[in-house]
């Protein structure tokens, strides 16, 4: 998130932005992948009896070895956030090279008011954004509070035995329930909301490039991140 | 052949609506279940009188090279009585004697006797002779058990009864699976067995059949055998009388046991699982032979046994770890509420979400649209 630009103002319209760092964009490289993996042999496990995951499941080499790929995935989706809470934890607080710029504020909640005005046409501007938008902090904030629970059900449902043995029985069919339908939730707001707005919208079509280059054109960051724009070119 | 005139033509069409025909008289026989006619096929030499003349003396036997007696008195009234008793001649079966004196017996002892007569019924039943040539009991025989039963050794020879209650089926097979047996008398299954619930409740052969029996030491036989219990277990008709749920296996398969039954099945059919590992099937924990009803305070799934039962494969497991398992019941309000509360919960925030999301990607495009 370190953004300084030494001579921004004289940067021309179409140069390019650098937006994330390298560790930023292996954060989201790990979450990705193990996300997905996470999601093809889980839906697999879920939908056992439906004939794609049964192929799915033998591609994996049968159901041992796809919850055994699961497990090994949903480390690395553990590790992830761990290595992401630590990363906050020294850039935001520690180092204090950035700003706390997913913390919601009041300005989100007004922004998610102007943005619908302005979407129903009853106001000709978009509402400005800073780094994140309102709908990235949502976006953001629901992951970091789904992948826990994920990660908290996931831990419970692979040692049912020993949670058990100081918790009553029933935290694991609850663990599960949370498990698969949180897991549901997530998948579905990835597919639908997350590939739609940060990939497939008009304008991005048919992929971002920034979150592999960590480059945005100072064009697209007028448009879509005007305040974090001026707040760079101001240091 | 091609070339030739129209005459062989014509007869090669006679031909072809000859061989129609005579196939759909067979067809037709075979509906109306008419049999060969076995009373007009000639006898070897007699009919049953003649034989009658000496079997009909009561304790008419003969010695067997081993020692042993082989009866050979016939009741003839019974015999008449019995399902061969109208039409069939000694003969028929017996086609080995053919005048007196008979010839002397080929057997040493009486196995041997009744072995050498078992292939007598496939003259006739067929279907039920091949499919018993699959059976546990003819593999066994095959690799050298002579004690193993045939034909004779269930339905009797002289005395065959059209109709078996079922009580005397599981009297039949416990002649040789006497333990079995005594498991079975004293089952939720065997102490149902009486009056009108005769019917519903299973004797051996429901589940084991009767003449196809395969080896339930297998693991095939293993999975299968959630498909027995099912045949009776998801029939309203059948267990709700009992005031057994119908649920069962429909929450078995929806659990982690019941899904590792079912892939663990596929996969061994896929060749890529090792059949010995296991999953636990309905009898792992209800029991087999000895089954009881979970409501018996001795059953290994009754509620303060389930934890011994549990342990049978998860050593470790403790003392709260059995109500991880919801019991075969679908969360409600009233059985697992805690599930029944997020289950729902989540029934209404999911679909709340995805289409605000989807309306918020509409009002995009929409906003998108009109910009240009």
């Amino acid at each position: 998130m370190s953004t300084t630009f030494a001579n921004a103002h004289r940067v021309p319209e179409d140069a390019s932005y650098t937006r994330f760092d390298a560790a930023q964009l292996l954060q989201h490289a790990a979450v990705f992948v193990s996300f997905t993996m996470l999601v093809i042999t889980g839906l697999a496990e879920r939908y056992y009896q439906a004939g794609w995951a049964e192929s799915v499941l033998l591609a994996f080499g049968g159901f041992d070895s796809t919850r055994l790929v699961h497990r090994i995935f949903g480390v690395m989706f553990t590790a992830s956030y761990a290595n992401h809470f630590v990363y906050i934890m020294y850039v935001v607080f520690g180092r204090r090279t950035t700003r706390p710029t997913m913390l919601p504020s009041m300005k989100d909640a007004a922004d998610a008011f102007l943005y619908l005005k302005y979407s129903l046409g009853m106001t000709k501007e978009a509402p400005e954004a800073d780094r994140y938008d309102f709908r990235q902090k949502f976006e953001y904030w629901g992951m970091v509070f789904g992948g826990v629970v994920m990660i908290a059900t996931g831990i419970l449902l692979t040692y049912p035995i020993a949670i058990t043995a100081f918790l009553p029985g029933e935290v694991v069919p609850a663990a599960k329930e949370f498990h698969r339908n949180e897991a549901m939730l997530a998948f579905l707001t990835i597919v639908i909301w997350h590939l739609y707005s940060a990939h497939l919208r008009p304008g991005n079509f048919p992929m971002d490039r920034t979150i592999v280059t960590g480059k945005m054109s100072r064009k697209r960051m007028e448009e879509e991140h005007p305040l974090e724009l001026k707040s760079a070119d101001r240091r | 052949m091609l070339v030739e005139s129209e005459e062989p033509r014509g007869a090669t069409l006679r031909v072809k609506l000859f061989v129609w025909l005579v196939a759909a008289a067979a067809v037709f026989a075979g509906i109306t279940g008419t049999r060969p006619a076995l009373a007009e096929t000639p006898l070897p030499f007699s009919p049953n009188s003649t034989c009658m003349r000496c079997h009909s003396q009561p304790g008419l036997s003969t010695k067997l090279p081993s020692g042993e007696t082989l009866p050979a008195f016939v009741d003839e009234a019974r015999y008449g009585a019995s399902v061969h008793g109208a039409s069939f001649a000694c003969a028929n079966c017996h086609e080995q004697v053919s005048g007196f004196p008979h010839a002397e017996l080929a057997a040493r002892n009486s196995l041997e006797y009744t072995l050498t007569h078992s292939g007598t019924c496939q003259k006739c039943h067929r279907n039920e002779y091949s499919v018993t040539r699959d059976s546990v009991h003819t593999k066994l025989l095959a690799a050298g058990n002579e004690v193993t039963p045939v034909c004779s050794d269930c339905h009797g020879s002289h005395y065959i009864e059209s109709k078996h209650s079922k009580v005397e089926i599981s009297k039949t097979c416990s002649r040789c699976h006497r333990a079995v047996y005594e498991d079975y008398v004293s089952s939720a299954h065997g102490k149902a067995l009486t009056g009108a619930a005769e019917q519903d409740v299973p004797v051996c052969t429901d589940c084991h059949k009767s003449h196809d029996i395969g080896d339930p030491r297998t693991v095939t036989f293993h999975y299968q055998s959630v498909e027995i219990c099912a045949n009776c277990h998801t029939n309203k008709d059948v267990v709700s009388k009992y005031g057994l749920s119908t649920n069962v296996v429909k929450t078995y398969l929806q659990d982690f046991h019941g899904a590792a039954v079912t892939l663990r099945s596929r996969e061994i059919a896929s060749e890529i699982a090792s059949p010995q590992t296991f999953v636990p099937v309905c009898t792992d924990c209800h029991g087999v032979h000895n089954i009881l009803s979970v409501r018996d305070p001795e059953s290994t799934a009754f509620k303060s046994n389930l934890v011994k039962t549990c342990q049978k494969c998860h050593e470790e497991a403790g003392a709260n770890f059995p109500a991880a398992w919801l019991s075969h019941y679908e969360p409600s309000w009233a059985h697992a509420r805690l599930i029944y509360v997020i289950r729902s919960g989540y029934q209404i925030m999911i679909p709340f979400i995805i289409v605000g999301l989807a309306l918020h990607i509409f009002v995009d495009l929409w906003r998108t649209a009109r910009k240009r």
